[in-house]
């Protein structure tokens, strides 16, 4: 990971720095923020972030680390999104578990797998917003504290804090769906 | 199982990393805390099958074109910010009605003329009217020729004309004043009119007829009235046309009495009026040429004076200075004119296309 990028002034460069960016910081952002608002608009929101990363690149100054700016941009739009959409609730259907374990089948437990995959994916999505995007920088992403304390803009010892809680009703929220059966 | 929530809590911070030995030491003796243990990391097991998604294959080129469309549209964002923006808009309204002021005000300078200048004039025409009469042109060498008539030099006819423009500080006072002088010199005046400029300053003109005898007098008098601007005295002597005409009355008049003699001798109707319609038409004759007599008379008995009084420009005091820069402002409102005249269709033109083009980037944006 390269730490120290230039302040960007020169417009011809931009539009290149911008791709290489892109390539290197698509899956993470991509990840990120799936796993925060869900599949559907996704793609949506990852096209705003790296446009707004766009938009501001010149004045990233290279005194943060390029990733967590850009983790730090992708939070912020996430954060908006979520806002906007708990004012119109409803639209994450709870869906009842339903996982039987797997038979030994390949396709059973291909199955198997993908329904986990979604159920988990739900139980994040129901997860609160602020212990939500906790978890997902530190289980995911892998942040450190400091790095997500920079990314999130709240203390380390709040993130602490959050992600224990953020565990706590993770694990209950999958416990209540049969997923740790 | 008091002191167990404070452990859990460590447990949950630490899942992800060694445990520090108190907690490592109180799972080794907890039942219940070291399956929560087992528990959560189940759940973290969860979370970390989580399978890294790729993202969609067109949303690189995508964001890519998004980003070129925007780049395009910052330019012309900041070119309509440049122009819209109500602080940057402001002096642009300014320029414009300022220059459109000039314009206004450049026009009227340049098509008013300070005065509604007549050509000299209605009142004087009645005199070149008798100037031009029908009749022989006057032979410069006459009076000299008719040395007899030397003698008669105060008979002889000359008719005087004058025209007297002044600048006076008060026109409408002073007019009363000459009213009085002609009245007095035994004149009057056949003509007056009055007209006010834009700027307020009245400017009178009167046209007197006055007896010859003081002619001379009162252009002096009326010229002691303000600052001479214009002056022409002009004197025509009309002394042969006169006695010239006073001859051929006489002809005709004795030329009346003989048909008078005629028409007494005539023997029928038929010869009568026959002598009367020559009698008729010698009379018409010589009633006209009695009418020129009289004009004539009347032209040099009295003299024609036709004075102007104007009260001077506000400007005047540099007169030449703001003819000067009047003449420089007609040229420069021209010179704008002429130029806008060319830019004018090329501006529309240019206008229109930048309308099309905002448009269809709005249009396109919002798509």
């Amino acid at each position: 990971m390269k730490g120290q990028e230039k302040p960007f002034q020169q417009r011809a460069d931009q539009k290149e720095i911008f791709n290489r960016i892109f390539c290197e910081h698509k899956f993470r952002v991509y990840n990120t923020v799936y796993r925060m608002v869900g599949g559907e608009d996704a793609q949506d929101l990852t096209q705003e972030i790296f446009i707004k990363a766009y938009l501001n690149l010149k004045k990233f100054r290279g005194d943060a680390r390029l990733e967590t700016w850009i983790y730090s941009i992708t939070v912020n739009v996430c954060r908006d999104y979520l806002r906007r959409k708990s004012k119109t609730p409803g639209t994450v259907p709870y869906q009842e578990g339903k996982v039987a374990p797997g038979q030994g089948n390949p396709v059973a437990e291909y199955l198997d797998r993908r329904l986990i995959q979604e159920e988990t994916q739900e139980v994040l999505l129901q997860l609160s917003p602020p212990l939500q995007e906790v978890l997902i920088l530190r289980e995911l992403q892998g942040l450190s504290y400091r790095e997500i304390a920079a990314v999130a803009g709240i203390p380390e010892g709040t993130v602490k804090s959050r992600l224990i809680r953020a565990r706590r009703a993770f694990k209950e929220s999958c416990e209540e769906r049969g997923l740790l059966g | 199982m008091k002191g167990c929530e404070k452990i859990r809590d460590e447990i949950l911070l630490h899942l992800d990393a060694q445990m520090p030995g108190v907690v490592q030491k109180h799972l080794d003796e907890c039942h219940e805390c070291s399956a929560f243990l087992k528990e959560m990391k189940k759940a973290r097991g969860l979370l970390q099958d989580l399978e890294p998604l790729a993202p969609p294959p067109g949303l690189q080129d995508k964001i890519m074109r998004k980003v070129e469309k925007m780049e395009e549209r910052n330019f012309c964002n900041r070119l309509k910010d440049k122009l819209i923006t109500p602080w940057q808009v402001r002096p642009a309204i300014l320029v414009a009605m300022s220059l459109v002021l000039v314009f206004v005000i450049g026009g009227v300078f340049y098509l008013w003329q300070p005065f509604p200048e007549r050509k000299e004039d209605m009142l004087m025409q009645d005199v070149f009217r008798a100037e031009t009469l029908p009749m022989e042109r006057q032979d410069p060498r006459a009076p000299d020729t008719y040395e007899g008539m030397e003698l008669k030099v105060a008979e002889r006819r000359i008719i005087y004309n004058a025209m007297l423009e002044l600048e006076v500080s008060d026109a409408d006072k002073l007019q009363g004043q000459v009213i009085e002088y002609i009245t007095v010199a035994g004149g009057f005046v056949a003509e007056t009119r009055r007209w006010v400029s834009p700027g307020g300053e009245v400017s009178i003109r009167m046209v007197l007829r006055l007896p010859v005898v003081g002619f001379e007098d009162a252009l002096g008098e009326l010229a002691g009235l303000g600052e001479v601007v214009d002056q022409s005295i002009q004197g025509r002597d009309i002394t042969r046309e006169y006695q010239d005409l006073e001859a051929r009355i006489g002809n005709k008049k004795q030329q009346e009495q003989r048909y008078l003699e005629i028409l007494q001798e005539a023997k029928n109707v038929e010869e009568i009026l026959k002598v009367e319609r020559e009698l008729e038409r010698i009379r018409v004759e010589i009633e006209s040429m009695e009418g020129t007599l009289r004009y004539y008379q009347d032209r040099s008995d009295f003299a024609t004076i036709t004075l102007t009084m104007k009260e001077p420009q506000v400007v005047i005091v540099g007169g030449e200075l703001f003819e000067a820069i009047r003449e420089a402002f007609k040229g420069s409102v021209h010179l704008l004119f002429t130029i806008t005249g060319w830019i004018l269709p090329y501006a529309a033109i240019l206008m229109v296309i930048l309308l099309i083009t905002a448009v269809f980037k709005s249009f396109k944006t919002k798509k």
